[in-house]
């Protein structure tokens, strides 16, 4: 952990320029002129707008990334307001600044690295409270701080009318009232930056009032302020009383030892400190909000009325079983139906591409390149759907619920039902779902999901196998054939999970928390920039992938001799083949299960160059799949494909989370060891069976 | 011993009433999809004259009325006395035919029951899925029942726990929190708006599972384990 404002020589070049630039803000403040260039950090809890606040903001001119050194998503954009530009940096939703999770812990770490020349602080309006204690993290901070409070109309709708100018006053920074979902809805927002003067941005405004300190954080305070620490002595104090073991753990480092001592005594005379710093709190925001808070008739709030169906312990599930699958088929149809069209013109084309070019170039084209770019669009019409669904479900809330719901269950794996967000997400990819397990709060808990999660077959399997099923069974059987696999995947992903849970040690006391956000309608625009934000990602990573290796499979089956028979591929597949004799197909489906270790959309490309080569169109591809392969061994390699270990990034992404190569090699042991026995044993039931 | 016996019939008594709730729900569907499924071929028209003289005959003189196309391989005879018929059913075809005593042929058509009964529980699929499915129906009965039995007679000597933890309080009962069992929840709770000194509300106490608690206008669900260290006082039930 870093914190920037100590004046300690650079190490490098990055150090070096930022060192530089504070004392540049610095030169500016003390001088009066406000810097032609702002950096804002936009913060806040989640569901409280603030993604559509900056997607308003920055529109389409923002630039993703990731936090260095971690697999937290960055997204930064920039406008230029009043002739100045502004460069708004989204921080990960978090609920305090206490780093209880890895999104706190970037979003703390950056708001102290001294780059933030401003925080806008994104509240909801209909969740005053909980919102106010952010901000009042937000104050302790010193940071210079800009209210955007957020989803007013929802506020009155449930009968609460908030004086932005009363708040403004109470807190002593500007509170800007918004409706974030309207077209022109951050106009005040915008007046308000343009306005802003060097007063503004001043570090520890002078009007601003904080909740009154304990007498457990006034003699921290003075014992930090001795120390002369690069963050705040109260801010510093409040977090040695929540136990904050990344603050606790740096000071005993850099303090010395007397004061250190001096520190722990107080902390012992005070073991319920933490309590007394939330009643302090509680007081504040309560006093706080009564002055700036109108309370209206309380009306029935429609949240209450949806979630007497959508939490009722019977049709409540019920409901939640039947939408997460018919949610996810409608995104795969919807894709397959735009997507699969282009994927059925580049196929069409392979022929005519190679009559007009002969030879290599045009066997590149027709084999290779041309498939490549069919089957990527095709993938990224799957992939985009179904995001656009998940995104929509999460856009109105009712995402949270099904975790809820799924509690209980969940329970029986040793995890909470936060963990069926990551869950579900590993049925779109699985990439995105060991990432998105970071919400998962214990560390048990996350190890006991990310075993889990390369055992659910992403949304790249499932297309590969929807394909297979349709190509290679009748229509009535396809589908069954299908969801029966999905079904084998989802068991062995919950046995996988007990097994872990069993021989983890004793969990200590941990359980959900979570917040139910209230139910809104979704926000198109905000849905749209999510699926953008997820297609990029697709086009930057797997679709490189998947258009490299498929030039890698057509020049290893076209060379040296530009014949199958005696290319490399043909040597290494047959040098395999005895080992297809177990699941009942030949070489070729042996190398397609292989180069699904780049991306699992190559499978079904790898077999259509495989069979291309000698065929000349998509029908007679298809023709000849079939005919190289028994139903027995297409139920057995559509088994093989859903199981076969996890891609290449997701390997990556999973080694990153899980800490090491040691226990990332055991579960790929593991899982490849399944795959093939699984397989195997489908095939040896099937032929017994049919 | 006993909390055991409660305890794992409970288990069965889930488990098995959502095998039946499962196998029931299918089975009313195939009720209604089943007959679509397996159209019968053409079938002879009723008024045909058929020998009844010997069941030989029946079936000779049946095979001859059969249009063109249409084949019958009939299963069994069956005579009643209380109707004065003969029906003849084909199993493979599911098919039966209504004879009366007199020769007169009074019906043909499709054997719902028997393709019910050969083809439920997912049989259209595979005949053995069928029969691994259907077998248990009867002995979950059973079980059921004697699975209920300490079920019942436990739920009515089982006392209200006093309303000392948070899960014992009703649906809509009023709270002040106060704190927690450990400081990492508390400063979990915090974030969310559940601060000491707080009022809050309990919305949702399902059966199992987490609950709900409104403090302010922000819902947060719990686990009941973390719920049941909550410390708290009670201000009664809201109106």
């Amino acid at each position: 952990m870093s914190y920037a404002a100590e004046p300690i020589p650079p190490a490098g070049l990055a150090e070096g320029l930022q060192q530089l630039e504070q004392e540049r803000k610095l030169a500016m403040q003390t001088s009066g002129a406000l810097p032609e260039k702002l950096t804002i950090a936009v913060a806040g809890q989640p569901n409280t707008g603030k993604s559509t606040i900056f997607n308003k903001l920055t529109g389409m001119r923002q630039r993703v990334g990731n936090w260095p050194g971690k697999t937290v998503e960055r997204k930064e954009g920039s406008i230029i307001l009043g002739g100045r530009t502004f460069t708004f940096v989204d921080l990960p939703g978090s609920y305090a600044l206490t780093a209880a999770s890895l999104e706190e812990e970037v979003a703390r770490e950056y708001l102290l690295s001294g780059e933030p020349d401003l925080v806008l602080a994104v509240i909801n309006a209909a969740a005053l409270e909980s919102g106010l204690f952010f901000v009042a993290e937000l104050l302790l901070l010193g940071l210079p701080l800009v209210v955007a409070l957020n989803m007013v109309d929802v506020a009155e709708a449930e009968g609460r009318s908030v004086d932005a100018h009363v708040l403004a006053d109470r807190l002593g920074v500007p509170v800007v009232p918004l409706v974030g979902t309207k077209a022109d809805g951050i106009i005040p927002l915008k007046e308000v930056l343009t306005a802003l003067g060097c007063e503004d941005l001043r570090p520890q405004p002078a009007l601003v009032r904080l909740p009154p300190p304990t007498q457990a954080e006034e003699r921290l305070a003075l014992l930090t302020a001795k120390a002369a620490l690069p963050f705040p002595d109260r801010w510093a104090a409040c977090k040695l009383l929540e136990r904050d073991a990344a603050v606790t753990g740096l000071l005993e480092r850099r303090l010395p030892a007397g004061l250190w001592k001096s520190m722990r005594e107080v902390l012992a005379a005070f073991p319920d400190g933490a309590r007394q710093i939330y009643t302090r709190r509680f007081a504040w925001i309560h006093e706080t909000t009564k002055a700036a808070v109108q309370r209206g008739s309380r009306r029935k709030s429609r949240t209450d009325a949806w979630d007497n169906v959508l939490l009722h312990p019977f049709w409540g599930r019920c409901i939640a079983y039947l939408v997460i699958p018919l949610g996810l088929v409608l995104g795969v149809i919807l894709g397959m139906l735009s997507g699969g069209m282009v994927l059925q013109l580049a196929m069409e084309s392979a022929p005519a591409i190679k009559a007009a070019w002969p030879g290599m170039i045009g066997s590149l084209l027709g084999s290779a390149i041309v498939p490549a770019l069919g089957w990527i669009t095709a993938l990224l019409a799957i992939i985009a759907a179904v995001y656009a669904v998940f995104h929509f479900l999460e856009d109105t809330g009712y995402l949270a619920r099904v975790s809820y719901l799924m509690d209980a269950r969940l329970g029986r794996l040793g995890v909470d039902g936060k963990s069926a967000i990551p869950l579900l997400m590993g049925m779109l990819c699985n990439t995105v779902a060991i990432a998105g397990s970071r919400i998962v709060n214990s560390r048990r808990q996350r190890l006991i999901v990310l075993s889990m999660l390369p055992f659910l077959p992403c949304s790249g399997q499932t297309a590969v196998a929807l394909m297979f099923a349709f190509a290679l069974f009748p229509l009535h059987q396809a589908l069954s054939v299908v969801v029966c696999v999905t079904l084998v995947n989802i068991l062995l992903a919950g046995i996988s999970g007990r097994i872990i849970n069993r021989f983890l040690p004793s969990p200590e006391a941990s359980g959900l928390v979570m917040e139910l956000p209230l139910y809104h309608k979704p926000n198109f625009k905000t849905i749209l920039e999510g699926v953008r934000t997820r297609v990029l990602v697709f086009l930057r990573g797997a679709a490189g992938n998947i258009l490299c290796c498929l030039i890698l499979v057509w020049a290893v089956s076209y060379f040296p001799d530009g014949d199958i028979t005696t290319s490399y591929l043909y040597r290494f597949g047959r040098w395999l083949e005895p080992v297809g004799v177990y699941f009942g197909f030949d070489w070729r489906f042996i190398v397609a299960i292989v180069s699904s270790f780049f991306a699992k959309e190559t499978t079904a490309g790898t077999l259509a160059v495989l069979f291309s080569v000698t065929t000349p169109d998509k029908e007679a591809i298809l023709t000849a799949i079939r005919g190289a392969i028994t139903p027995q061994g297409a139920l057995a390699f559509i088994v093989l494909s859903n199981l076969y270990i996890p891609c290449l990034a997701t390997i990556s992404v999973l080694r990153n989370e899980l800490g090491g190569w040691k226990i990332t090699g055991l579960l790929l042991a593991v899982m490849f060891l399944v795959a093939l026995l699984a397989a195997a044993a489908t095939y040896a039931v099937a032929s017994a069976v049919l | 011993m006993k909390r055991r016996l409660l305890r794992i019939s409970l288990k069965c008594h889930s488990w098995l009433g959502l095998y039946l709730s499962c196998i029931t729900l299918v089975w009313l569907l195939e009720m209604a999809f089943l007959p679509g499924m397996y159209t019968p071929e053409p079938l002879p028209a009723p008024g045909a004259r058929i020998d009844t003289s010997s069941v030989k005959a029946l079936l000779v003189a049946l095979r001859d009325v059969m249009p063109p196309g249409s084949a019958l391989t009939p299963g069994s005879v069956v005579y009643s006395p209380s109707a004065l018929t003969y029906t003849v059913h084909d199993r493979q075809r599911f098919i039966s035919i209504v004879i009366s005593e007199n020769g007169e042929l009074l019906s043909a058509g499709q054997d719902t029951e028997a393709l019910i009964n050969d083809k439920y529980a997912l049989g259209w699929i595979h005949p053995l899925l069928g029969s691994a499915l259907s077998l248990p129906f009867k002995p979950a009965f059973i079980i059921l029942v004697l699975t209920g039995l300490p079920l019942f007679f436990a739920a009515r000597r089982r006392k209200k726990k006093a309303c000392s933890i948070l899960p014992g309080l009703a649906q809509g009962d009023a709270f002040i929190f106060q704190g927690a069992s450990s400081l990492p929840v508390l400063r979990r709770l915090a974030a969310l708006g559940l601060l000491p000194g707080v009022r809050a509300v309990l919305l949702r106490r399902p059966s199992k599972g987490p609950l709900i608690i409104q403090a302010g206008n922000t819902r947060v669900a719990v686990s009941r384990r973390i719920a049941a260290a909550f410390i708290f006082e009670r201000v009664g039930e809201l109106s």
